[in-house]
């Protein structure tokens, strides 16, 4: 199965629960800054990235993760896509996109804006991490939903955004 | 194979398209032609992601629209890339979201407003069928089907 979690710009939220999925981040405690720094493409997408659907690695279950950016469309994102991997039953049922908005808090907004809009990284990345740190075990249980699979009977009935 | 026509709303430009490529108006259409064409103008709301199927074309490609209102581009890459991980080339999405002109976006809002209904679908119709022309020609000559030389319309 392809699992992509997406985000606004697909540099925290969504790598942050990415990296949490592939053990690359404590699911036990809260992560630490240098942790959060060393994922690959935390921070670092840029406008032109937006869209590009990255690859993150294989989970213990040999799912592969991605992380996706959809600017502002929310769930239309999940439904816009879920519209083309419908053309395809066997690519649907392949695919769950996972949307980490619902668990950005405004310190990873103002955050993430400064330092990936008007590139004030020192100041920007301080507060996104700080924002990251505060809803980390939001990303750890979303994590847990998914990987114990309450999100597969979900998606059947609904667009294939969730939560 | 599916081609999927990107656009706003999914009914306007892509229907077009989709009327060209399935050979169902001339390179020249009438703005009649055009509001009569099935799901012009189709929607009742601006809610993006609805799906139009606009027939078939004469190689039996299944010709559909996609409403991206304003991220075209964004879902495009979106789109395009999950395709290559899945292996899927069954699928090619053309956006054509730039071949509705300011009034056709505006329409499209006024379209929602019940009395302004047969206005808006006219003046949409009519709008379009100015850029008609320009729209074939981007489908022959740039858009991403060139490769296939079948695909053509006309």
């Amino acid at each position: 199965m392809i699992i992509i979690y997406s985000c606004y710009g697909g540099s925290h939220s969504s790598v942050t629960a990415a990296g949490i999925h592939l053990n690359l981040l404590p699911n036990t405690r809260e992560a630490k800054n240098e942790e959060l720094l060393s994922l690959p493409y935390y921070d670092a997408q840029v406008s032109r990235d937006h869209g590009r659907i990255r690859f993150m690695g294989w989970d213990e279950n040999g799912h592969n993760v991605y992380i996706a950016s959809k600017r502002n469309l929310g769930n239309n994102f999940a439904r816009m896509v879920g519209a083309i991997l419908d053309l395809t039953q066997e690519a649907r049922d392949k695919v769950l996109i996972i949307d980490t908005m619902p668990y950005v808090n405004l310190w990873m907004v103002i955050g993430g804006f400064l330092s990936r809009r008007w590139g004030f990284k020192n100041v920007g990345r301080s507060i996104v991490l700080y924002g990251t740190r505060q809803s980390y075990f939001k990303f750890i249980q979303l994590v847990t939903l998914v990987k114990q699979g309450g999100f597969q009977d979900a998606r059947r009935s609904d667009a294939h955004s969730l939560p | 194979m599916h081609i999927v026509f990107l656009d706003d709303l999914g009914c306007y430009a892509a229907v077009a398209a989709g009327g060209s490529f399935s050979g169902v108006l001339s390179p020249n259409p009438t703005p009649s032609e055009i509001a009569h064409l099935p799901n012009f103008a189709a929607h009742r709301d601006l809610q993006v992601g609805r799906f139009y199927h606009l027939g078939t074309d004469k190689q039996g490609n299944q010709l559909y629209g996609l409403g991206t209102r304003g991220n075209a581009q964004l879902f495009l890459t979106a789109a395009n890339d999950l395709l290559k991980i899945l292996q899927e080339d069954d699928i090619r999405l053309v956006d054509v979201s730039g071949f509705n002109p300011p009034l056709v976006r505006a329409m499209a809002i006024a379209k929602t407003l019940f009395p302004l209904e047969p206005f808006a679908v006219r003046t949409a119709a009519r709008s379009l069928a100015r850029v008609f022309p320009q729209l074939v020609h981007y489908l022959v000559m740039d858009s991403p089907v060139k490769n296939d030389l079948t695909l053509i319309p006309g």
